[in-house]
């Protein structure tokens, strides 16, 4: 299939095999569902929206595509808005020690110029497509193209399972994220968070963590997520887990609502699409992405947010380095 | 335990996993938020007990404080979690100081033999969170539990049924934690 044909589509999302299907699928003609829409049913929740309310979509025609990825590299360029970077982390340290939060995911944006839709997935696609890769315009004209490695939540029958993501490193830094007490503490906390988030829609004491910490290798850094997996309640469903589960604590910081009101008084601009989550119901199967390496299409430029969990162990410069990790995602060299 | 428990919810992200970890049925539980049950004590005269959950700020800020006494008038058993462990310090005189913020960090903490966590002795790996500790705990307030560096971990009334973590005995860190409220709950009834 040839990317570059989508850029004159309505609405459309093209998504990656992770999404519950058996290659890429490409979803055509998006338009919101009713109440008794027959799946494949698309979902999205953008961070600022609650999770009771996303976006309910269904698509005229569903067809399996395989995406070539070998468009030239066009010039383009990446600048990151980091002002107040480091009186930000400072305020957020301050919170922690008065007690008022633990852990806080603040998060700045990045501009990227000079590329198309098919340019950038193509670009995040290079070494190999990402787990939750993406490329959605939605009937609103809202767009966003995503290379998240981040499982949000999936449930297969009443099965549910989570996998919140908290911890990077540099590719060549092995063993660094297991051996160290902060970014260890960093994913706990969340691990703890996510427990809470579904005991709320499962079956008493069915709420389990599967794994503590296991790392998984990206092309441009080293992740650490952990599994939490439970049985749903009675009655519930994946739309009520994802009313439950959203925004994810690994992308707003803990406890959840002191976390994201930090948020709205520290971030400059909304989140929008990143941050956000994208799934797909079909039958009795879920699969949501967490929209992290998530870039949102502005007229001129696509806005594309990096950011990480500050806590009081955190220190301005490393987590400003862990950003430049994060822009790995963008750049066609893995070492810079 | 035949009548409700009440459970004091403080804004936390954690409110569930301790809801879930309680040895009482989800059906038995009453959770009111610790605004509703300052401006609406009536709510205690309904249970059997009460557990303050943990949750940000201070229990000053969070409006919780009061309840403790009113609990005690009715000699209602009494947990406090982190930030209800705080809440029945501060209500007996203790100070609440800062000390070096540990959120989702582990400890060893060694607990001494207490009337209301029978069983539970010697040294238990636990998960904290928490930026603030008790400090200049008094009678009739007991320390039964400290970490290595002396800080209060776990305290209990030397005759009413009421006792604090400062851990999180919900934790998937602490593996004893569930064992812990058992005991607790079995030393009240």
């Amino acid at each position: 299939m040839n990317l570059p044909d989508l850029e004159r589509a309505d609405s459309f999302a093209l998504l990656s095999p992770a999404f519950g299907g058996s290659s890429w699928r490409l979803l055509r003609g998006l338009r919101a569902a009713g109440p008794d829409a027959v799946g494949p049913l698309l979902v999205y929740a953008p961070f600022e929206r609650p999770g009771s309310d996303p976006f309910r979509l269904i698509a005229d025609e569903v067809v399996d595509v395989e995406p070539s990825f070998d468009r030239p590299a066009a010039p383009f360029g990446v600048s990151l808005h980091a002002e107040g970077y480091d009186a930000a982390v400072g305020a957020i340290r301050d919170a922690i020690a008065a007690g008022d939060v633990y852990q806080v995911c603040y998060t700045v944006r990045a501009s990227v110029r000079g590329l198309d839709g098919a340019g950038l997935l193509s670009l995040m696609c290079r070494h190999g497509a990402p787990r939750f890769a993406a490329w959605v315009r939605l009937p609103w004209g809202e767009e966003f193209v995503s290379a998240s490695p981040e499982l949000f939540f999936e449930t297969r029958g009443r099965r549910i399972r989570t996998e919140p993501m908290k911890g990077t490193a540099r590719p060549d830094a092995v063993g660094v994220l297991e051996s160290s007490e902060k970014d260890r503490a960093e994913l706990a906390m969340i691990t703890d968070l996510l427990r809470n988030d579904l005991t709320s829609v499962c079956r008493p004491r069915s709420v389990a963590v599967a794994c503590e910490q296991r790392v998984i290798p990206l092309p441009y850094a080293l992740q650490t997520v952990s599994d939490i997996v439970g049985e749903l309640g009675e009655g519930m469903t994946a739309l009520d887990a994802l009313a439950a589960l959203h925004p994810g604590g690994s992308v707003t910081g803990a406890p959840k609502a002191a976390a994201l009101e930090k948020i709205r008084a520290l971030e400059a601009t909304p989140r929008n699409a990143y941050c956000g989550t994208l799934g797909l119901i079909d039958a009795d199967a879920a699969t949501f992405a967490l929209l992290i390496r998530t870039a949102v299409r502005e007229p001129d430029r696509w806005v594309y947010g990096v950011g990480g969990g500050i806590v009081y162990d955190s220190n301005a410069k490393a987590e400003f380095d862990e950003l430049h990790v994060k822009l790995g995602a963008l750049s066609w060299d893995t070492r810079s | 335990m035949t009548r409700a428990v009440l459970f004091v919810e403080n804004g936390d992200s954690f409110s569930w996993n301790v809801i879930d970890a309680l040895p009482v049925p989800r059906a038995e539980i009453l959770i009111r938020s610790g605004r509703e049950v300052a401006l609406d004590p009536t709510c205690l005269d309904r249970v059997g007990a009460v557990v303050v959950g943990p949750g940000p700020t201070d229990p000053v800020r969070a409006g919780i404080v009061d309840l403790i006494p009113a609990a005690a008038a009715m000699a209602l058993p009494l947990l406090g979690i982190c930030l209800g462990h705080q809440a029945l310090g501060l209500a007996h005189g203790a100070r609440l100081i800062r000390t070096h913020p540990v959120h989702g960090k582990r400890a060893l903490v060694t607990f001494e033999r207490a009337r209301l966590f029978p069983g539970i002795v010697g040294p238990h790996s636990v998960m904290r969170y928490h930026s603030l500790s008790l400090d200049g705990v008094v009678p009739p307030l007991r320390v039964v539990a400290t970490t290595a560096d002396g800080i209060p971990m776990a305290i209990e009334h030397d005759w009413l049924p009421m006792a604090g973590l400062q851990f999180h005995p919900d934790s998937f860190g602490t593996p004893a934690g569930r064992r812990m409220l058992e005991a607790f709950f079995e030393a009240v009834s």
